[in-house]
C-alpha cells in the first residue's frame, strides 16, 4: 500500500523551508510520496490576494523536480473555489488508502474551525509539524490529542519574507531554489 | 505569556449614565444601560477568570465618568477604567494604545456587544498569540462586524483601518491584507444590534450548548431582561 503525505498551502512561492520540512516528513513518517497542492484560495486566507496560481503552481513544478519522491497536484487549483482540505482528502481517497494529511502547528490550533474535522481525522492521518520555536498549547480542544505531533526542523523563512526580499531588489538566492528564482524574475513577480 | 496580554474594552458611548445611554429598541434607557453593562460584565468576568484585572483595561466616554469611578462596589479595577472625550474618543484611546503597549506584547482590543466568548476561545487566541509570526486574530458578528481583534504585534494601521472602515469585517480584513500579517479568523460570535436580536438572544441563551457564554450570575442578569421585554420573544 503506497504511503502518500499531502502537503497543501498557499506556496506563494514555495520555498526551501517546505522543502526541507516535506524531506524531513518522508523519512520520519516513511512515506513513499509526498504531493504538494496549493491551493485555489485558501478558507482561512479569504480575502488574501495570491499570485496568480498557475506561477505558483509552476514554481512548486520547478522546485520539485529532481526529487521523484515529491509530486505535486492541480486538484485544488482545478476546482477553482474556496479549497476546503476534507473535498481534497475525499477526492485523494479514490486514489490513495493511506495520507497523512500534513498542517503546520499553527492549523493544530484552529483545527475545530476547519470544516468536518472529524471527518478528516476518519479518512487520514493528521500529522502536525512542530518546529522548536512553536510553544505548549492552552487550549487543547478535542482534536489535539488525536493528531500525530511531529518535530520538523526549523527554517526561519516565509514566503512573505521572499516577497518582500523580491519587492526590494534584494537576493533569494538559498532561500527559494535555483529554478524557482529564474521563474520569479523573469517572470517580474511580486514587484 | 498570559501575563504579557492587555486586554482593552472600548466602549465610545456612555453606557453607564442613564441619561446619556443610548436605547437598545423601545427598551427604557435604565434597561438598555442595564443591557449593555451585562454584555461588558460578561466578558469582563470571562476574561478576568484567565488574566489578572490589572491587565485589562476599560476606555469609556467621559460621560460615565461620575458614575463609575463612584462605584465603590464595581466589579472593574477603578485605575484601569480610563475616560475620553466624545469628541476625540479615537484619537485618544489610538494614542492610549501607543503608551500603554511597550509593558505588553500582546494585546486584545473587544467592543463588547456580543456574546458567545467562552474561556477556550480565549486560550486559543493566546495560543495563537504565541506564535512566531505576526498574527493577527479576529471574532466577527453574525452582523459581520470585528467585534474582537488579537495581536502580537501591535501597529497604529490595525486600528486606524478598522475605525475608517467601521468595522466592518470584509473591508477591514481585505486591507489589512496588505500589513504583513498571518491572518486567523475566529468562530463568530453573537451581537446585538438589530431588535430581533434580543429574541435571538434569548433562544441562544437557553441552548445548553451555550451555557458556557455565560455564568449564572450573568444569565440572571439577562433573564431579568428577558422578563422584562417578553413581548419581543
Amino acid at each position: 500500500m503506497e504511503r502518500v503525505g499531502i502537503f497543501g498551502g498557499t506556496f506563494d512561492p514555495i520555498h526551501i523551508g517546505h522543502l526541507i520540512t516535506a524531506q524531513s516528513l518522508l523519512e520520519i513518517r516513511k512515506l513513499d510520496k509526498i504531493i504538494f497542492i496549493p491551493c485555489f484560495i485558501s478558507p482561512h486566507k479569504l480575502l488574501t490576494q495570491n499570485s496568480d496560481p498557475q506561477h505558483r503552481l509552476e514554481i512548486v513544478k520547478l522546485s520539485i523536480q529532481y526529487q521523484k519522491q515529491f509530486a505535486c497536484s492541480e486538484i485544488e487549483l482545478n476546482r477553482k473555489d474556496v479549497s476546503f482540505t476534507i473535498d481534497t482528502v475525499r477526492e485523494l481517497k479514490k486514489q490513495y488508502d493511506y495520507i497523512d494529511l500534513i498542517i503546520g502547528f499553527d492549523n493544530l490550533i484552529v483545527f475545530d474551525t476547519w470544516k468536518e474535522p472529524d471527518e478528516l481525522f476518519k479518512l487520514t492521518n493528521v500529522v502536525v509539524m512542530k518546529r522548536i520555536i512553536d510553544k505548549g498549547i492552552e487550549y487543547k480542544h478535542q482534536y489535539y490529542e488525536m493528531a500525530t505531533i511531529i518535530k520538523t526542523p526549523y527554517v526561519e523563512l516565509s514566503s512573505s519574507y521572499i516577497r518582500k526580499r523580491v519587492r526590494h531588489n534584494l537576493h533569494i538566492d538559498f532561500m527559494v531554489t535555483h529554478a524557482a528564482k529564474k521563474y520569479i524574475l523573469q517572470n517580474n513577480l511580486y514587484r | 505569556m498570559i501575563n504579557s496580554t492587555n486586554v482593552f474594552f472600548v466602549i465610545p458611548n456612555p453606557i453607564f449614565n442613564h441619561v446619556y445611554c443610548r436605547s437598545y429598541h423601545n427598551f427604557t434607557k435604565e434597561d438598555s444601560s442595564y443591557l449593555y453593562i451585562t454584555l461588558l460584565l460578561n466578558l469582563y468576568e470571562i476574561f478576568s477568570s484567565v488574566l489578572p484585572k490589572e491587565d485589562l483595561f476599560l476606555c469609556l466616554d467621559n460621560r460615565d465618568q461620575e458614575i463609575v469611578s463612584g462605584d465603590a462596589s464595581s466589579p472593574f479595577l477603578l485605575k484601569n477604567v480610563l475616560f475620553f472625550d466624545e469628541a476625540t474618543f479615537t484619537n485618544d484611546y489610538v494614542s492610549l494604545f501607543d503608551k500603554k503597549n511597550p509593558g505588553a506584547k500582546n494585546f486584545i482590543f473587544v467592543r463588547p456587544k456580543f456574546v458567545g466568548l467562552t474561556t477556550p476561545d480565549i486560550l486559543q487566541i493566546f495560543d495563537l498569540l504565541l506564535l512566531e509570526d505576526n498574527v493577527l486574530i479576529f471574532k466577527k458578528s453574525l452582523h459581520k462586524k470585528i467585534v474582537l481583534f488579537a495581536t502580537n504585534k501591535f501597529h497604529r494601521d490595525i486600528l486606524s483601518l478598522l475605525q475608517k472602515n467601521n468595522f466592518v469585517a470584509d473591508s477591514t480584513l481585505k486591507k489589512l491584507c496588505a500589513l504583513d500579517y498571518q491572518l486567523y479568523k475566529l468562530k463568530n460570535v453573537f451581537s446585538l444590534a438589530h431588535v430581533n436580536d434580543f429574541k435571538e438572544l434569548y433562544q441562544m441563551l437557553s441552548r445548553k450548548e451555550n451555557y458556557n457564554c455565560c455564568s449564572k450570575q450573568m444569565h440572571d442578569r439577562f433573564t431579568h431582561l428577558f422578563i422584562e421585554y417578553k413581548e419581543l420573544l
